[in-house]
């Protein structure tokens, strides 16, 4: 990882999530339970330039919390997460699945069409880098937790900042 | 990493956040929870001397809790970040961002580049690329959150932080 470059860039947003955007509420009792899972909208980063980018590594850093000035929509964030699609060549697989897929319990994709960073899991590094990556897109927000005050909506905000590790195709 | 310098400086401040700074709110008998924050303040590390820094990464070590000698406001404190501004020459390359939609306000200019938010359970920023010729570090808003709030009229938090800077100096 020595020789590599890097860029970042933010996501900065808040939003009061309700059903349409894929909120969902229940309780067990008096204790309030939440999540958000929202397919859409995918927000793209496009990559330009003369030279083509291999992507070794990508990591968020940042968090998404609740505030007091959300109030009466504020809540515990326990867990969130998106996927990330890099647009690219993928590194060639060494391996098949099996062509019956049985047992497929895991339902297993030989390329990773996207990748999920999280709130405990924010990177993730390659050895072998995705080839000529044209697009990061971010899709599928999925957040959870606890307490949501209002039971139709939870309002939550963020500044998560997004460092790609690098190296100019041909270098 | 390995010819890197680093130094660090401590935070440490102790406050009762009241009003519109500290929300409390129960779901049932017992079930009490509570969201902090500190407003827009600030507190800036300037650099001096002869020769410009270039910064490689930041860690942020310690916790945000509360403090059992306050005389009120104790809390569990279960997720917290602060807003961290590096001010410098950000790594940048050729891009552009799809203009519609950009739900999660998407940027690349340097303004917006270089607000960072560290906190609990996310404390480590690392680059390949320095932010370069850095000026100073700002640090911002503290967002927090938990349960177990001992008073609904106030949060006590205390900050219990160090932050290390990874460097080198401009043409090392």
């Amino acid at each position: 990882m020595d020789c590599l470059r890097s860029f970042n860039f933010a996501l900065a947003n808040q939003s009061n999530y309700d059903a349409s955007l894929g909120f969902k509420h229940w309780q067990i009792g008096t204790a309030h339970y939440w999540l958000i899972d929202q397919s859409l909208p995918n927000v793209k980063y496009l990559v330009q330039g003369f030279k083509n980018i291999n992507v070794f590594k990508i990591e968020l850093s940042g968090d998404i919390n609740s505030s007091p000035a959300f109030s009466p929509y504020e809540t515990l964030v326990q867990n969130w997460s998106w996927n990330l699609q890099v647009v690219g060549q993928n590194s060639t697989n060494v391996g098949i699945l099996a062509p019956a897929q049985s047992p497929g319990y895991m339902v297993i994709q030989e390329t990773n069409p996207f990748l999920r960073l999280s709130k405990f899991q924010p990177s993730i590094t390659f050895e072998t880098p995705i080839q000529s990556a044209k697009e990061i897109i971010f899709t599928n927000f999925y957040c959870d937790g606890i307490a949501n005050e209002t039971t139709t909506s939870a309002q939550v905000g963020f500044v998560i900042n997004v460092t790609v590790f690098y190296k100019y195709e041909g270098e | 990493m390995e010819c890197l310098k680093s130094f660090s400086f401590l935070i440490n401040k102790t406050v009762n956040l009241t009003g519109a700074d500290a929300k409390t709110w129960t779901t049932g008998t017992a079930q009490h929870f509570w969201a902090a924050t500190t407003g827009a303040v600030s507190s800036t590390y300037n650099i001096e001397g002869f020769r410009n820094i270039n910064v490689y990464g930041v860690d942020l070590v310690g916790t945000v809790q509360t403090l059992a000698t306050a005389v009120s406001g104790q809390c569990i404190v279960n997720d917290w970040n602060i807003e961290l501004v590096i001010s410098g020459n950000q790594p940048l390359i050729n891009s552009n961002i799809t203009a519609s939609p950009n739900y999660y306000n998407i940027s690349n200019n340097s303004t917006n580049n270089n607000q960072f938010a560290l906190g609990r359970f996310n404390n480590t920023l690392k680059f390949a690329s320095p932010i370069e010729s850095v000026k100073f570090f700002q640090l911002g808003t503290t967002t927090a959150s938990g349960w177990g709030y001992n008073n609904s009229a106030d949060i006590n938090l205390f900050w219990n932080l160090n932050l290390v800077i990874y460097y080198d100096y401009e043409g090392d």
